[in-house]
């Protein structure tokens, strides 16, 4: 995108009249509105026993914020899911320990997804917390040394036995080395080496802890809810015909809703109350060079690998949600490279965007949509994807519209390590 | 959402006398669907009552010929975008019956948009396909 339309579009923006003048929606934009709003609780997960419990959730929160499960102690969850920067790092791509290929996504709303990570090779959310603890690039570190800095603290231990019950015998340094996971593909890796000594029933029995660790985490992380936004005081206006509500988006992003819901199609892909189908497309973003990330069809076959997917005998409800979501599922995404729809809720606050942080601002990704300068070649199975073609004040609309999707008022004790991982009597 | 019954054709007779002991097909909750060579009846229903939008559902279906239902056959059900150029991200498992019946698990519909609906039904060597509509 040229700095000289990149100015327009700044200049537009700053020109946006004040005054709001409710627009007249035709019956199909207004329905297609009306069902963008409100955002329900997130679904249920069958698959992790404590997922609305309240202590495992101050637990999560305990070990979200805390930098030890991470190899050289600098590393927590939040320091690549900032809550200061909504719950991602304003990166490109994500840092970690030593670099990653990919931008880091928002936590925004994320119980409500079906499949985590820009690939979907985790399908919990528990099971994606696990992820990053043990990759090399991100904690660095590993189950048995999660599991032995928990029992080293009396708070983490002390609330790990009010909602889990007790740990395995970590004590027995034999039994129990302070490091060790499995690392099929390096064998002489010294976790690796670790984790052969164990008997198998200590190796579940780590395994085991290992993933309530991930079902603490999500039990915090679902509590990370976006759903008072202007979009949504605008759209209950637009139910009830109160005008006075409907002022909540001015015209600019009334004309933007209108765009994204109709000449723009942005709702064939970013569709319902979080603003994705949750599933996984080629958008034609412009990447680096041919032969570089697959995404989704790595993806999928990492996931049916994982131990700890919806199949598996860590699921609480005995792998029965994951015999339909991940028993049934065939399509290979052959064509193409295919990345999940992110969310939209708080999209102006999670800057840069696309998998690999390729573009810096939200004028730039519609820029992108409306002429796809740059694009990737055309996939035969994303035939939606065309140029939209439009002109530079809808552009802007759009933006204007994108930004009234903002909602960041989560209470302040979660922005933070609470005060004591268990909840206090 | 679109009432599946919508999809109903107009002239395929239904032999009330043999669908006696059946579900009333002509009840709006039911769509009909002949197949394409008109050798069999294919009604089907979301057990939900509505297809909805991205959300999982299952079907019942029958497959009737003469209107009786065709038992030792195997029915598989897929969905296609026409205008996207991609269908569904499963695939549906159909499951017989005692009634002769079919309940069909695992289908999810994740775009708004046109949507055809396949229902292939393979009896012996022989398979032939009803093909229905819905727009979400």
């Amino acid at each position: 995108m040229s700095t000289a339309l990149l100015s327009c579009l700044a200049l537009a923006a700053r020109q946006a009249p004040s005054e709001v003048a409710a627009l007249i929606f035709p019956a199909e934009e207004r329905a297609i509105l009306l069902e963008l709003s409100p955002l329900p609780e997130p679904p249920r997960d069958p698959t992790n026993a404590v997922f609305e419990s309240a202590a495992a959730a101050r637990l999560g929160q305990a070990l979200f914020f805390d930098a030890r499960l991470s190899a050289d102690g600098s590393i927590s969850c939040a320091s690549c899911h900032s809550p200061a920067k909504s719950w991602t790092d304003g990166k490109p791509l994500a840092r970690g320990l030593s670099g990653l290929a990919r931008h880091t996504m928002t936590l925004w709303n994320v119980a409500h997804n079906r499949w985590f990570f820009w690939d979907g090779r985790k399908d919990s959310l528990w099971s994606q917390a696990l992820g990053p603890l043990e990759d090399p690039r991100e904690h660095g570190t590993s189950r048995l040394a999660i599991l032995h800095v928990i029992a080293g603290d009396p708070g983490l231990s002390r609330a790990w036995r009010e909602v889990f019950g007790e740990l395995p015998e970590l004590g027995d340094a034999r039994r129990f080395p302070r490091e060790g996971r499995p690392v099929p593909a390096e064998p002489e890796h010294a976790h690796a080496l670790a984790w052969a000594a164990m008997t198998p029933e200590d190796q579940e029995a780590v395994t085991r802890a290992f993933a309530r660790v991930g079902k603490a985490i999500a039990a915090f992380e679902r509590q990370l809810v976006s759903r008072s936004a202007p979009f949504d005081r605008f759209v209950e206006g637009l139910r009830t015909n109160d005008a006075a509500a409907m002022a909540a988006l001015d015209a600019r992003a009334q004309r933007g809703a209108m765009l994204f819901v109709g000449k723009a199609r942005c709702v064939l892909c970013h569709d319902g109350p979080n603003f994705t189908d949750f599933e996984f497309h080629d958008n034609r973003v412009p990447v680096g060079e041919e032969g570089g990330d697959p995404g989704r069809k790595l993806g999928l076959r990492q996931l049916r690998a994982d131990p700890f997917n919806t199949l598996g005998t860590y699921a609480d409800d005995g792998g029965e949600s994951g015999r339909i979501k991940l028993g049934l599922l065939v399509r290979e995404s052959h064509l193409g490279k295919q990345f999940k729809t992110p969310t939209l809720r708080n999209v102006a606050r999670t800057a840069p965007y696309m998998h690999e942080g390729q573009f810096a601002s939200l004028a730039e990704v519609v820029h992108f949509y409306s002429r796809l300068e740059n694009a990737s070649p055309e996939n035969p199975s994303e035939r939606i994807v065309q140029p939209l073609d439009l002109g530079a004040e809808e552009e802007v609309d759009l933006v204007a519209f994108l930004e009234s999707l903002t909602d960041e008022s989560l209470p302040d004790e979660l922005r933070g390590p609470p005060p004591t991982p268990y909840v206090p009597r | 959402m679109e009432d599946p019954g919508t999809n109903e054709p107009s002239n395929v007779p239904l032999e009330t006398e043999t669908l006696a002991s059946l579900p009333d097909f002509a009840d709006p909750s039911w769509t009909r669907v002949p197949s394409r060579a008109g050798k069999y009846l294919v009604c089907w229903r979301s057990l939900a009552g509505s297809v909805l939008r991205n959300q999982d559902f299952e079907l019942e279906a029958w497959v009737l010929r003469d209107g009786a239902p065709v038992r030792d056959a195997e029915l598989t059900v897929s969905g296609w975008m026409p205008a996207h150029g991609h269908g569904m991200l499963r695939q549906p498992q159909a499951e017989a019956r005692a009634d002769g019946s079919f309940r069909v698990a695992g289908m999810l519909l994740h775009m708004r948009g046109h949507w055809q609906i396949f229902f292939e039904v393979l009896e012996g060597a022989l398979s032939e396909t009803a093909e229905c509509a819905l727009d979400l």
